[in-house]
């Protein structure tokens, strides 16, 4: 079980777990920007997780080299794109108390769903400028 | 020309030679009743600004014949973002119609399908367009006066832009 933090790092699988505090309420048809497939894009916009629920096929062929793909993999991030093979809108359940203190909207998706971070947590954000500046610093010294 | 400028006038860009420039300009303030007159200068070119304190800003490119074409040129590419999106607006609309008959029973789940597959370009959003960082720019201000565009998100689907170069974009002006 891998959980990925990072901005770009993204998962694909055939059924996913979809968590986020906030999202946009409509969810627009679109082309994968990849397969070029139709489906449901949808962005979930603050505190989001999602996580593998059922593997895709070994078989079938992957979208991208060197995303998650094993059952139970995780993203965890501010900001979240989502796109869902399927051309039926994303149906988010509101639940009350999912963090203790806040409601959440939940989603089951049942089709090849693709995830990908579009902004980390700012805490991350900051922890790798941090990194980032000082690698530079070593470098320069 | 006249052109009515939503920008800061302290944020001029110039394309030079197929590059994009953001150039300084020397402020020269002349005091006017209403209005207050601006005569900006920088090398061969000159501009006249009138600014009240709304910020409503009056443009008047009166020297070189490429800052004319640019003001053309950002004139003309609102007008294509605008009819982008007003196109897209109407893709969402025609997908839940189409959904809406599908939930009501007037379609089947095949014929739905169908539909989307063989007429994609009414129903289907495609964001694949590249903007540079003016049109870019452009988009941002303009979705500030459109309905419900509160996201980087809502920006890509309402006029098609590749999700990689909005982000790329936002990390130059927001680092």
């Amino acid at each position: 079980m891998t959980v990925c933090y990072h901005e770009g790092e993204s998962l694909e699988g055939a059924a996913c777990l979809l968590y986020t505090r906030k999202h946009n309420n409509i969810s627009t048809l679109v082309r994968h920007p990849l397969t070029e497939r139709l489906c449901m894009k949808t962005e979930m916009c603050w505190n989001s997780s999602a996580e593998i629920s059922k593997e895709l096929d070994p078989n079938i062929k992957r979208e991208k080299i060197g995303i998650l793909v094993d059952a139970g993999d995780k993203l965890q991030a501010d900001a979240i794109s989502v796109w869902v093979d399927q051309k039926r809108p994303i149906k988010f359940k509101v639940e009350e108390g999912m963090t203790h203190r806040h409601g959440g909207h939940l989603a089951a998706t049942q089709n090849t769903t693709f995830c990908k971070i579009k902004k980390p947590f700012d805490h991350i954000l900051k922890a790798v400028i941090k990194q980032l500046s000082g690698s530079n610093k070593q470098i320069e010294a | 020309m006249h052109y009515i400028s939503p920008h800061n006038i302290n944020t001029f860009y110039v394309m030079k030679q197929g590059n994009i420039q953001q150039i300084d300009l020397s402020v020269n303030v002349t005091a006017g009743t209403d209005f207050k007159i601006l005569n900006l200068k920088s090398g061969s070119m000159e501009i006249h600004v009138a600014e009240n304190s709304d910020t409503a800003v009056l443009a008047y490119f009166s020297t070189g014949k490429k800052v004319k074409n640019l003001a053309e040129e950002i004139c003309k590419k609102n007008i294509d973002l605008l009819i982008r999106a007003v196109n897209n607006r109407t893709r969402e609309r025609n997908y839940y119609k189409l959904y809406s008959e599908l939930l009501e029973g007037e379609l089947s789940e095949e014929e739905f399908e169908n539909e989307l597959e063989m007429n994609s370009d009414k129903y289907v959003i495609t964001p694949d367009i590249r903007p540079s960082m003016i049109e870019f720019q452009e988009a941002v201000l303009l979705a500030r006066e459109i309905m419900d565009v509160e996201s980087t998100g809502g920006l890509e689907t309402l006029f098609s832009f590749d999700e990689d170069f909005v982000s790329s974009h936002c990390k130059i002006l927001l680092p």
